[in-house]
């Protein structure tokens, strides 16, 4: 059956209104009335500081809220535009916003405006995150990746203090660097920018991929990991993300993430299942934060309270997952009481050995990303408390031994890889 | 044949800015004259054009091109005689041609009698007729309008030891207009040409007249006390005149100028003049709408003077930083067509000889609210050279045909005043009035056309403007409306095909027929009005009941 359009009717006229535009910032937004208009604000400030003469337009996809948002971030461009005394730039400026019931996870809304930047034919599309505040010479620096650098896809690269984003540290980023052999810092791309190259390749490729995939951004990042497009990094600093929203359940968030990276990983095995080692990405890192760090916001200990239950209760679903050498290491981490260990090459092999069966699927595949978060909850308790108090630079190089771990295990990822289910 | 006189009748004149010195030379000395202007009258009654403004042609040393005048009550003999200049006269009234002639109000050349006699002493009766002080650090703060030549506005007399005042070139000290002696002479200049027959003046630097300190010595009440004399007695002694100002200001400044309807008749509007250019390269209406909704509402007996390009640098002064360097990188990215905060470029090469631009530029200056003013020589796309120094390369020899010295003159070539255009592109081979003249579809049968079909209404001259905001920014749509009669303008700005719909429920019955076709549209209903424009195309609708 065929999918709808993603473009709905009003959102083609105001496409149509504005034509051709070199650059476009996307906002996909629900209930973000708090944080929207300071969004807007930031977009305003860095078209008119770092891009006046660029043909510009930011575009809301709402998902339907009932707070006011997409009148927040009208009201935030307009007042931009009308500030006494301030000139008004010398081009018309567009902010169109489109309501999409429905679309309530940012991947479906990315979806939304890459189709949207493809049909108004944008050099350069900046996606931001509407739970977090980017400055604009932050957006500015996403957008120059494309325009300056040639990038088709322009990743962030975040100061993260110790034991910030364990998801992405140890989970995400060594698998996709595993697997791509490109050692991409933020694979979920919180914000990036595309150009339009990329953006035409999402959207039609998009068509195909499946709901799973499509959770997060990680689909648009397989799609430039796995074509012929230059990749970009580039430091923003810390991440700002506005406190006080309501968050999804780690076990949800999981699920999501989890359940798009294996997706996109198996959609895209062509691509990578000949790769080894792995390059980085050209473009600015970030650095650690060698600040004074805060306190992580999980107690390491709490979380491997139940590991040893977990593995014990979930045995025979491991069994079918893992291979026998990973099971036995897995019990023997698991056996000793208060045990705060989970090695790099158990946990590298817990990795592979379930994106292989992801790939296989030995089972249903949400069981199998289910199953594997008690484990992921046992392995970030261990990486906390072996890394308390460490310095970020430490814990940078525990996560660059994490990576090489399961660049290691590539063979066997690839061997596996062929077996049936 | 004269045509008796019509009240207000430069609102509803196309007016044609032409150098007697380039235009036509009848004794093949290399410089035009009276003469030779006199020959080409047909072919400016042709055109369609009402009323021609000459550039100066008085007594001078040329160190302005003539804007430096030494002598007011006489004509350069390189351009002819007074009686030269009457016949130019009568022959242009038998056509139905007006003339007007520069007045160049605010300064004399330093070879002018009455400062070779202010100069030569402290205590000489003319000593007042100029502005001198000890030092050169009065009216400190107040900007230099010749950057590039000029280092101040004061510049040392040897003689008399002072320094004098000038606003423009070193060598054209200011009048000093708190002077009534001044005032006086000066009415008496008008009143001498006025009595030979001229139509009225085109009044140079205005803005300037009256230094006060602590000002910007620009725009200051007094000066409009001046104004209001020289006006007051024009309207005491002749009928049908037009005084038409040259004060480069923002349209709020410049409306003072036209005082109750006691003052000017006509002033340009700068500052519109590069935004036209802006909304083309741009492909976006905004320039044009946000000065014209700034634009106050003037005397109803006045009028907007708008052009596209004249004798001078397209003039950057009325814009900001940010559109000025934009501009420049756009329109004039070889620095040496840059000059004294503007571009010293023709219409056509600013528009990379492009027939489609120049047409809808036209359109515009023909459409938008004003009396339009056509600089020499852009009815048939000259070209220009910007190595000619100063602002001579857009006022080179006008090209009327393929030959020797393009028709201008029988001289020798290095005779010239200025050297002709003669390169592959827009030298006077290519680009000529007889040429254009055989071809049915040249750049200036086209113009023709278009000022015919302007004056086939006089929406154009006198109308209404009510922009509309169709959600499609490259397109440029209003309405020109006067008693009852409304015409509708789009302009596709953009250089690519465009859609756009109009509101025009307001008209909704309205049949549109295009002007120039005669073409019928369908009658305007109550959904939005769709139209498709080819690049760079434009529209002219009369709206009819029918």
């Amino acid at each position: 059956m065929a999918e709808p359009s993603l473009i709905p009717d009003d959102l083609l006229r105001q496409i149509i209104g504005v034509g051709q535009v070199d650059l476009l910032i996307g906002l996909t937004t629900y209930q973000h009335a708090t944080t929207a208009g300071d969004v807007a604000a930031a977009v305003r400030a860095c078209w008119r500081t770092h891009f006046p003469r660029l043909r510009t337009a930011l575009l809301n996809v709402d998902g339907g809220s009932s707070d006011g948002t997409p009148l927040v971030v009208q009201h935030a461009w307009d007042d931009g535009t009308r500030t006494a005394g301030v000139p008004s730039g010398l081009r018309t400026t567009h902010c169109i916003t489109s309501v999409v019931p429905e679309i309530t996870d940012p991947g479906r809304g990315t979806r939304v405006l890459l189709a949207a930047g493809d049909l108004l034919q944008a050099g350069t599309i900046v996606v931001l995150d509407a739970d977090a505040l980017l400055a604009p010479g932050g957006i500015a620096a996403l957008a120059a990746g494309v325009r300056d650098h040639g990038a088709d896809l322009v990743a962030p690269v975040y100061t993260r203090p110790a034991g910030d984003g364990l998801l992405v540290t140890q989970l995400v980023r060594p698998l996709v660097r595993a697997a791509f052999a490109r050692r991409l810092q933020e694979p979920l791309l919180p914000e990036f920018a595309c150009s339009g190259r990329l953006a035409a390749q999402c959207t039609q490729a998009a068509w195909t991929a499946n709901a799973a995939e499509r959770g997060t951004h990680f689909w648009i990042a397989a799609q430039a990991l796995s074509g012929a497009f230059a990749l970009h990094q580039c430091a923003l600093g810390p991440r700002n993300v506005v406190a006080g929203r309501a968050r999804q359940s780690l076990q949800e968030l999981f699920g999501l993430v989890v359940g798009s990276v294996f997706a996109g990983l198996d959609a895209h095995s062509d691509a990578w299942l000949g790769r080894s080692g792995s390059e980085p990405i050209a473009g600015s890192t970030a650095g650690p934060d060698e600040g004074p760090q805060a306190e992580p916001p999980s107690d390491g200990s709490r979380l491997l309270q139940s590991f040893a239950q977990d593995v014990a209760n979930l045995t025979e679903i491991l069994r079918t997952i893992l291979g026998p050498d990973t099971l036995a290491g897995l019990l023997a981490a698991s056996a000793e009481p208060g045990s705060a260990e989970f090695p790099d090459p158990l946990w590298a092999a817990t990795l592979a050995d379930f994106l292989t069966a992801y790939h296989r699927a030995v089972m249903r595949r949400t069981h199998i990303a289910q199953a594997l978060l008690p484990l992921y909850m046992a392995r970030s308790g261990a990486f906390l408390l072996a890394h308390r108090g460490s310095t970020a630079g430490a814990v940078e190089e525990a996560d660059e031994t994490l990576g090489a771990c399961l660049e290691e295990l590539k063979p066997r990822i690839v061997e596996r890889w062929a077996q049936p289910a | 044949m004269s045509t008796p006189p019509v009240p207000g009748w430069y609102k509803d004149a196309v007016f044609y800015q032409l150098h007697v010195k380039t235009f036509c030379d009848s004794d093949n000395d290399g410089v035009g004259d009276f003469r030779g202007l006199t020959t080409k009258l047909d072919y400016l009654r042709d055109l369609g054009v009402d009323c021609l403004w000459l550039l100066p042609t008085f007594p001078s040393p040329f160190r302005d091109d003539g804007y430096d005048i030494a002598d007011y009550y006489a004509i350069h003999p390189g351009y002819g005689t007074l009686e030269d200049f009457r016949a130019f006269l009568d022959a242009a009234h038998a056509r139905g041609l007006k003339v007007i002639t520069e007045l160049v109000t605010n300064h004399t050349s330093d070879r002018h009698p009455w400062f070779q006699e202010a100069r030569s002493s402290r205590d000489n009766p003319r000593r007042d007729w100029y502005v001198w002080s000890d030092t050169d650090d009065k009216y400190d703060g107040v900007r230099i309008i010749f950057l590039d030549t000029e280092p101040s506005n004061w510049a040392w007399d040897p003689v008399s030891k002072q320094y004098y005042w000038h606003r423009f070139f070193s060598h054209q000290p200011d009048l000093n207009y708190d002077n009534p002696a001044v005032r006086e002479e000066m009415w008496n200049v008008m009143k001498y040409w006025l009595d030979m027959g001229v139509d009225g003046f085109r009044v140079d630097a205005v803005p300037y007249l009256i230094e006060r300190e602590g000002t910007s010595c620009e725009n200051l009440p007094e000066t409009h006390d001046v104004l209001k004399f020289l006006r007051g007695k024009l309207d005491e002694h002749f009928d049908n005149k037009v005084l038409l100002a040259e004060a480069n200001q923002w349209p709020e400044d410049v409306r003072p100028y036209f005082g109750d309807g006691d003052e000017f008749h006509m002033a340009f509007h700068f500052p519109l003049m590069p935004r036209m250019f802006m909304a083309l390269r741009l492909e976006d209406r905004k320039p044009i709408v946000e000065i014209l909704e700034r634009t106050p509402v003037i005397p109803d007996a006045c009028q907007w003077g708008i052009f596209l390009r004249n004798h001078d640098e397209l003039t950057l002064e009325m814009v900001t930083a940010e559109e000025r360097d934009y501009m420049y990188d756009e329109y004039a990215r070889d620095p040496v067509a840059r000059l004294n905060l503007g571009i010293r470029r023709r219409l056509a090469p600013l528009l990379d000889g492009d027939r489609r631009r120049i047409e809808l530029m036209n359109g515009l200056l023909m459409s938008l609210p004003g009396s339009p003013i056509i600089h020499y020589g852009d009815e048939i796309g000259m070209g220009d050279n910007i190595y000619l120094g100063d602002r001579n390369g857009v006022r080179t020899p006008m090209q009327w045909n393929g030959g020797w010295n393009a028709g201008f003159s029988g001289a020798d070539p290095e005779r010239l005043a200025f050297a002709m255009i003669s390169n592959a592109v827009y030298g006077y081979q290519a680009v000529n009035v007889a040429a254009q003249e055989r071809t049915e579809h040249s750049l200036l049968n086209w113009m023709r056309r278009l000022i015919r079909v302007r004056k086939s209404s006089r929406v154009f001259s006198r109308g209404s403007l009510q922009f509309l905001s169709p959600k499609n920014h490259r397109v440029l749509a209003y309405i020109r409306a006067l008693d009852g009669e409304q015409v509708l303008v789009v302009n596709n700005l953009a250089g690519s095909v465009q859609a756009v719909e109009l509101d025009l429920k307001a008209l909704q019955g309205l049949v549109p027929i295009e002007m120039f076709g005669h073409s019928v549209f369908p009658r305007i209903g109550e959904w939005p009005y769709l139209l498709t424009l080819g690049p760079y195309h434009f529209y002219w609708f009369r709206l009819r009941r029918v």
